[in-house]
């Protein structure tokens, strides 16, 4: 899990395309409308083609087509979920409810891999409450750290025979191991907390003042985002 | 030779003299030839039985694998701070002459009944060789052949081409190398969570703004929380996070955690509530999708864990802490389950194709139990996770009437 989180974030500072250059908001505005349409969306063939175009976008972001698709796929097992539930006989309907959580999640992985969390989370922090958008910064930049942690935690774990013996046990082993994680969570609080105040910390993490830098790569953005619209009102009606 | 071996001796004594090794453990003086001090040598936890590598890279118990006999390995040590010391001493710090204990901690770890008929190494590519200056992975096997009297066979095997290094790769793949090019996996971040698209615009858009509204609200009522609080609620966030991507195996199913239980309990309703919002914009952002319905997400996730405080608070008058958490996690958890059992049943209810009954009495079948066991297993690990903080930093546990009180002295 962690590799695939992390192989992400590498990709949202390392890569050189000209979406990693674009503006954050640009991104973030495109995102949001390749997610509204997908969900709007009545007709399969508007569907199919978002669907391409978030494809599109992430192929000429040069992200790792397979990690996106692992990252991406994630929603599929609880859609098959839906499907059941709202099987009617035709292909249209699974078609539908299968594409548009992949057409979401997909450009959600192109935001992110193509975005480094600070740009992305700025925007994000001046619109909603302090508390929580500090919480955004905060909560990721441990994510790495904890993770890797937890991971580790519970291969020692099952290695000294955590994992056997009756499910009660277990469990209640595993919930030792993660009570280390809650120390190590609030010593790990207090440092970053004296880290801060000696850096300046002035009450706020705004994050980088870069996500609303236009550029020439913004034209690609908007040309995307022209081209869903296009698709939109072509095919809104199309079966 | 003498002349030389003495002089070498002489040279050896002054480094000691005049560069004393310190262990990096205690800081107590410790031999050279072992970096670490004798006690901390021997406190370095053991492994005395065999794992299996395969089940161990596919995730699955690695002890007692009775499928893959010839893919079992002794692990001489668990990789603790120590240890590490001292592998990355020999692999990076020009340490060659710790091969010698190591080697012999290594033959330690074998069955006292396996003779090995022949001992060799992987070699290093050219290249790697020249950097670091010798080949670790053959002065190891010379040390545990000599020390299990085996014969030891340098060039048996031969490297073709040159691999990434192994501390670059995923360190959840052991025999990683051959891996490295395989299916990356899907993120195995997993737990209830609804994707966007499969749910009406009548359901979503006002859990969407009930959710916002609520979290206005938290945020008011936690404005006076110090700075060092949301950093604590960040790393719990995190925590949540990092519990959804661990598998507890029960039996035949893998069971992923949210922790929201403690973590209500450690937080407190208004925090617990922000930190269910986090954590569920995180997980649409990387992929888990839910980006519109990130609000009822973080309404299923969250009102849940904001029970657990006052529930936790009301037990812990008449139950030890463990119970009390215990008692506080399977009503979040219930809660939690109630809310997202519903908004399924909404959802698969909407549209002009209802289920018939046939499948939401199938959905039922399924569901429940998962409920049930998400409920108990939850229960379960809250009541370790409170044990333990229980023993160590009682602290940071709420305590009646002064909630407040303990919140702001763990913060």
């Amino acid at each position: 899990m962690i590799n695939t989180l992390a192989r992400i974030d590498y990709a949202a500072s390392a890569g050189r395309t000209p979406w990693h250059a674009a503006s954050a908001l640009s991104k973030l505005a495109l995102a949001a409308l390749l997610v509204l349409l997908a969900v709007f969306a009545p007709s399969l063939s508007l569907l199919a083609a978002l669907y391409a175009l978030a494809w599109l976008l992430v192929l000429s972001s040069r992200l790792p087509w397979r990690l996106t698709l692992a990252a991406a796929g994630y929603p599929v097992a609880f859609t098959l979920l839906f499907i059941v539930g709202r099987w009617d006989g035709s292909a249209g309907t699974p078609l539908r409810l299968l594409l548009r959580p992949l057409t979401a999640s997909l450009a959600a992985v192109w935001l992110v891999g193509t975005t480094p969390y600070p740009d992305l989370f700025a925007p994000l922090s001046r619109v909603l409450p302090r508390s929580v958008g500090d919480g955004l910064f905060l909560t990721y930049r441990a994510l790495f750290a904890l993770i890797g942690r937890a991971e580790r935690l519970w291969r020692a774990l099952r290695l000294r025979g955590g994992a056997s013996g009756p499910p009660r046990r277990r469990l209640m082993v595993a919930g030792e191991g993660f009570a280390t994680l809650v120390l190590y969570g609030f010593e790990r609080s207090q440092r970053l907390y004296a880290t801060m105040l000696l850096r300046g910390h002035s009450g706020r993490i705004c994050g980088c003042r870069h996500y609303a830098e236009w550029s020439r790569a913004d034209l690609l953005v908007i040309l995307a985002g022209l081209a869903a619209v296009a698709a939109a009102a072509f095919l809104w009606r199309a079966p | 030779m003498a002349p030389a071996r003495l002089l070498a001796a002489l040279a050896r004594d002054l480094e000691a003299f005049a560069f004393p090794q310190r262990c990096p453990g205690c800081g107590a003086l410790a031999s050279p030839d072992r970096l670490l001090c004798a006690r901390c040598f021997e406190r370095i936890p053991r492994v005395a039985f065999a794992v299996c590598a395969a089940c161990l890279a596919r995730g699955r118990e690695p002890v007692g694998c009775l499928r893959h006999a010839a893919r079992q390995v002794w692990p001489a040590w668990l990789y603790d701070e120590r240890a590490a010391a001292l592998v990355h001493a020999l692999k990076y710090r020009e340490r060659p002459g710790l091969a010698a204990a190591l080697g012999a901690a290594m033959a330690e770890s074998l069955p006292a009944g396996l003779a090995p008929d022949l001992v060799t190494a992987v070699p290093l590519h050219p290249a790697r060789r020249r950097e670091r200056g010798y080949n670790q992975a053959a002065l190891l096997a010379a040390a545990l052949a000599a020390a299990r009297g085996a014969p030891f066979l340098p060039g048996a095997l031969a490297r073709t081409r040159p691999t990434r290094p192994q501390a670059r790769l995923d360190p959840a793949q052991p025999g990683r190398t051959r891996r490295a090019r395989r299916w990356p996996g899907p993120s195995s971040m997993s737990h209830l969570h609804i994707p966007d698209g499969v749910l009406p615009l009548a359901v979503w858009l006002p859990g969407l703004a009930a959710a916002l509204l609520l979290l206005v609200w938290s945020a008011r009522l936690a404005r006076d929380a110090s700075r060092q609080q949301v950093a604590y609620q960040g790393a719990l966030g995190a925590l949540v996070l990092a519990a959804m991507a661990v598998e507890v195996p029960l039996g035949p199913l893998e069971y992923h955690l949210t922790l929201v239980g403690p973590v209500g309990v450690l937080l407190g309703p208004a925090a617990t509530f922000q930190v269910a919002f986090v954590a569920s914009a995180i997980l649409a952002f990387v992929g888990h999708g839910g980006l519109t319905v990130v609000g009822l997400n973080a309404l299923a996730l969250g009102a849940g864990g904001a029970l657990a405080r006052p529930v936790y608070l009301a037990l812990a008058r008449r139950a030890r802490p463990p119970a009390a958490m215990a008692g506080a996690t399977a009503v979040a958890q219930a809660v939690s389950g109630a809310l997202w059992l519903a908004t399924v049943l909404l959802g698969l209810g909407g549209g002009a194709a209802a289920p018939g009954a046939g499948r939401l009495g199938l959905f039922a079948a399924v569901a429940f139990p998962l409920w049930f066991v998400g409920i108990a297993a939850e229960s379960a690990v809250a009541w370790g996770t409170a044990r333990f903080i229980l023993r160590v930093r009682p602290d940071l546990l709420p305590r009646e009437p002064a909630g407040a009180d303990a919140e702001e002295s763990a913060a």
